[in-house]
């Protein structure tokens, strides 16, 4: 059942998208049909999520014979849980563009949050490098001008520096592609598995150079502080939220499923980039006026990506499989903080529920125990084999801890602005309990991304073993 | 007769039920849940009393490979014990509390994540318990403390414990979780250099609760989590934080510090007793408590009688006829900790090991170690009531006279209770050291209050660097301050040193000295440190110019 509606996944937003422009604008129609289609692909996923049953390849076409390029989509226990990620994702950029948008919501970026949602869809379900690349692509584009149609200047300059950076991981991406089908006669990622380590490497640095650039890591972030603080909400939402969760699932797929060898061949340079990534984001994150919720969150995301790459270049299956669930699962509390740190920053409300609302969700994204992130920060800090480097990412993630609990002592400290937006206070409550609970029963979380985290590792094993 | 889960989750849940309705203030609801989460707490005792310790495996959290973490829960007689206090402090600090229903929420949050982490079987349940804890104990500054940069300062230290003990899960099967363990405990009784905190939460009544609550929390975790573990390194070193603590709070004219440094020299001896002996350490944390809330009434109470008099040392005075019953209790506090059956039992069982240990001077050291932190808490309870009246206004309502037979009978039967049963345990063998130890301790009690009974000369303590810093208590940021005040010396001495010596010749050398003391005396302008350091630079700076003049070199 699971192959036959996957591809819906793809074909149900790209035809709400359409529909949506169909509208010509009509406002009133376009948020009712807006909030149906969300509900549609709300059922979607959950139904596809209850009928899986384990990987399958669910659409396979010619699309570039030349390249030996597919139009491949398949489905495995990563791809199921970054779906339904995107997901609750879209349902939050939905209501924040209806519900929270300063002058309203709009149709033309309704358009867009479904075309983003569509083409990341695409990046997550493709079995394809160049179809994957044209996915990453648009995917950024869509989202550059999400964040930018009806924004301010500063989020115009945002969403211009955006879009220069994934067009140039598009095209990253895409030449790598080029240059492994110019070995393997394919860009089918299934092929490219027996690519030797020696014709891979450039395109294993363009491929890392581009998904560094998504997750991001240090020095390839400075795209992501600006839309922290400009941009329209559902862009921003969807950038946090989705757009950078997808780097983690890119690395994963085509860093660790392509090139194993290298990156044991690099070790232990990723792991040091990684831990760097995080103790700088740190050092920053402190650094930044207590005031400046939105920048702190932003160097919060910085040093979740450097925990990534530390976790993924640990290359054992307990520093991977916690890699993954740390960043998969992050995107909930961070866009719930960023909701909040925006409606804040506009209306100056401060008190004292509204800073327990923030220092909760803090601590979610904090990983403290109990919270959902709680179980893959452990497996990537626990499964470091280096005690300094454990006690470095320990340490560097207590002062990412402090620097976002720390503006609680601010926002507590007065009795200011309007209530919380009934739309909003929903959407965090559901976030909050979602992240502080989720976490006491993270099994069924582990189970889905085991096997397919084991299977890339195999690899890796079999490249050891090699002579 | 076996407890049955629910019971042994039923405090937790119970002061977790009246954190909830006091943030939604309803007073009524909260009280009752406190009473309720007592008298569940003294049924688990009971129900572990007749049918042993109990183990319940609740559900397996995660397995990944040959690693697994499981969730459950675990109750023996130390634990029923901890919990019982738990739920008693946490009552006796909503008393004193008055009013303040989300400081209150907050406060019996921290007692609930007190009683999940001394429920708790394994460091995870023990470090949500934690969390949840150190949570509201932020929340608690967030809202109360004076300044944000306090509340700060207590996120600073919370989030130090929550590492410190996350870190067990980190580096499993190594020494270092012991370590981490022993770091966690220090912080949470504010053991120094970890005690800035204690004072930043503020003085009411529930951040009274809090701190008792995270210091239950810190011997809990010491006594369940930190085996093995080299005591005698851990028992030197917060033998030394004890020894910090109260230099510093003999130093302080403040009454608030006082009281918080004596609470930081307390849990110090509290966890250094975890290591010796946990049964002593049973025995002194009720003490401890019911001193520290003591301490805490009576302060409340001069702050209702004088509400714009500083509490300091040099502004209180006289206080006695108006304030009988807070200077009682203050007064019985003082007797309590020293002279009570559980106290002498206390230091005559720890006197005997140390006189095991290393013979006389052992013992002694012993008796001076518990009978020290005794010396500020006799001048709490008797300055501000003793001498001439220094104050110049008063509120109008005076707290109620308390006749001096209501307060020996209740001081009677709480030095002998608690010493009947911790009797009924195993009784310690008296020797010649024991005895010497709790007679020592009898006669430096009597002359700390002799000596502070004349109360303070007429002239206000002269402020030096080095008193401030003793004032202070010497944290972490003071640490630092220090540091750099040392750095900023030796750098200047060196630089002073170098460009005399080496391009100045003896002329140079010479100058090297009257400059580097002549900096050093501006900047000590107290007189005997300043002097001190002073004479100390310049024997080196002769060191120095007696290499030059001689040709020798280190």
């Amino acid at each position: 059942m699971s192959e036959a509606l996957t591809p819906a996944l793809i074909l149900l937003p790209m035809g709400s998208a359409l529909l949506l422009a169909c509208l010509c604008g009509r406002i009133a129609a376009a948020r009712g049909v807006a909030a149906l289609l969300v509900s549609a692909q709300v059922l979607l996923v959950t139904v596809i999520y209850l009928a899986f049953d384990g990987p399958r390849l669910v659409l396979q076409a010619a699309w570039l014979p030349a390249l030996g390029s597919q139009l491949l989509l398949s489905i495995d226990g990563l791809s199921m849980q970054a779906l339904l990620l995107l997901t609750a994702i879209l349902v939050v950029a939905v209501v924040a563009e209806i519900r929270l948008q300063e002058g309203g919501p709009s149709a033309a970026r309704l358009v867009l949050i479904f075309v983003a949602i569509t083409a990341m869809n695409l990046f997550v379900l493709s079995g394809d490098l160049l179809l994957s690349a044209a996915a990453y692509g648009t995917a950024g584009l869509a989202l550059a001008a999400l964040l930018g149609i009806g924004a301010d200047m500063g989020g115009q300059t945002a969403a211009r520096s955006f879009a220069s950076w994934t067009v140039v991981g598009a095209l990253l991406l895409s030449a790598a592609a080029a240059i492994l089908a110019a070995g393997t006669g394919s860009t089918v990622i299934d092929d490219l598995t027996h690519i030797t380590p020696d014709s891979a490497r450039v395109a294993a640095l363009l491929m890392m150079t581009a998904l560094a650039m998504q997750v991001p890591l240090v020095p390839l972030h400075t795209w992501l502080a600006p839309i922290a603080t400009a941009g329209t909400l559902a862009g921003r939402t969807l950038i946090f939220g989705g757009w950078c969760m997808l780097g983690a699932f890119g690395l994963l797929r085509y860093g660790l499923g392509l090139f194993p060898d290298l990156l044991s061949y690099a070790a232990p340079l990723p792991l040091l980039w990684g831990t760097a990534t995080v103790v700088y984001a740190a050092i920053v994150a402190i650094a930044q006026q207590e005031q400046d919720l939105a920048r702190r969150l932003s160097w919060a995301t910085v040093g979740a990506g450097g925990l990534l790459l530390a976790g993924v270049a640990g290359l054992e299956s307990l520093p991977v499989l916690g890699a993954w669930l740390h960043a998969t699962v992050q995107g909930v509390p961070r866009v719930g903080l960023l909701l909040l740190a925006h409606w804040m920053a506009t209306s100056g409300a401060r008190r004292g529920s509204l800073a327990i609302l923030w220092a909760l969700l803090a601590l979610g994204l904090g990983a403290i125990p109990g919270a959902i992130l709680f179980p893959g920060w452990l497996l990537v800090v626990a499964g470091t084999p280096d005690m300094i480097v454990a006690g470095l990412l320990l340490v560097a993630s207590a002062m990412l801890v402090f620097a976002l609990v720390a503006p609680a002592t601010h926002i507590a400290r007065g009795s200011v602005g309007p209530p919380l937006p009934a739309a909003l206070s929903r959407v965090l409550a559901v976030a909050t309990i979602v992240v502080l609970l989720a976490g006491f029963y993270p099994q069924p979380l582990v189970n889905g991304a085991r096997p397919v985290v084991e299977r890339l590792l195999t690899r890796t094993a079999a490249a050891d073993l090699a002579p | 007769m076996v407890a049955d889960p629910w019971v042994l989750i039923l405090t937790p849940l119970l002061l977790s039920t009246s954190a909830a309705a006091d943030f939604a203030e309803h007073r009524v609801w909260a009280i009752v849940a406190r009473k309720f989460a007592i008298a569940a707490s003294l049924v688990l005792a009971w129900m572990v009393s007749v049918g042993g310790a109990v183990q319940l495996h609740l559900y397996r959290w995660m397995e990944v490979g040959d690693r697994h973490i499981d969730i459950g829960l675990f109750c023996d007689g130390q634990t029923a014990a901890l919990l019982v206090l738990v739920a008693v402090s946490s009552t006796l600090s909503a008393l004193i509390g008055g009013g303040q229903t989300r400081a209150g929420g907050a406060a019996s949050l921290a007692a609930a994540g007190a009683g999940l982490v001394i429920i708790a079987d394994g460091n995870l349940l023990a470090l949500v318990g934690l969390e949840l804890l150190l949570a509201a104990t932020f929340l608690h500054a967030a809202q109360s403390s004076p300044t944000a940069g306090a509340a700060r300062r207590v996120l600073f230290y919370a989030r130090l414990a929550a590492l410190a003990f996350v870190g067990t899960l980190v580096f499993v099967d190594t020494l270092v979780v012991s370590w981490l363990v022993l770091l966690t405990a220090a912080v949470l009784v504010g053991a120094w250099p970890f005690h800035p905190w204690l004072e930043d939460l503020g003085e009411s009544g529930t951040a009274t609760g809090i701190r008792l609550a995270a210091a239950l929390t810190g011997v809990c975790l010491l006594l369940r989590f930190a085996v093995p573990m080299p005591a005698l390194a851990g028992v030197v070193l917060l033998a030394l934080s004890c020894g910090v603590q109260t230099l510093s709070a003999l130093a302080s004219q403040d009454l608030f510090r006082v009281q918080m440094m004596t609470a930081a020299a307390q849990g110090s001896l509290v966890l250094a007793a975890v290591l010796v002996d946990p049964m002593v350490a049973l025995l002194l944390l009720p003490l401890y408590g019911a001193t520290q809330i003591s301490s805490a009434v009576a302060q409340a109470s001069i702050a209702e009688a004088l509400p714009s008099v500083a509490k300091r040392f040099v502004d209180l005075g006289g206080l006695a006829p108006e304030l009988p019953w807070p200077r009682g209790l203050a007064l019985a506090a003082v007797f309590v900790c020293s002279l009570s059956a559980p106290a002498l039992w206390a230091h005559t069982t720890l006197a005997n090991i140390g006189f095991a240990e290393a013979g006389l001077p052992g013992a002694a050291l012993v008796a001076i170690l518990f009978v020290l932190p005794n010396l500020p808490l006799a001048r709490l309870a008797l300055l501000p009531f003793a001498g001439p009246v220094r104050h110049q206004t008063r509120s109008v309502t005076l707290a109620a006279r308390l006749p001096h037979w209501v307060a020996l009978t209740a001081l009677s039967l709480a030095a002998t209770i608690p010493a009947a049963v911790a009797w009924l345990a195993g009784p310690p063998t008296l020797n010649v050291a024991a005895a010497f130890a709790a007679g020592a301790g009898v006669v430096v009690v009597l002359a700390g209050l002799l000596l502070w009974r004349a109360g303070p000369g007429p002239t206000a303590a002269v402020e030096s660097s080095l008193r401030s810093f003793a004032a202070h208590g010497f944290g972490v940021t003071r640490c630092l301050q220090a540091c750099g005040v040392g750095l900023e010396v030796v750098g200047r001495f060196l630089w002073t040193a170098l460009d005399g010596v080496l391009f100045g010749g003896i002329p140079g050398g010479m100058t090297l000295g009257v400059r580097a003391a002549g900096w050093l005396l501006a900047r000590l302008h107290d007189g005997w440190s300043g002097w001190a350091v002073a004479t100390a630079l310049g024997t080196i700076a002769i060191l120095l110019w007696s290499m030059q003049v001689g040709g020798t070199s280190w």
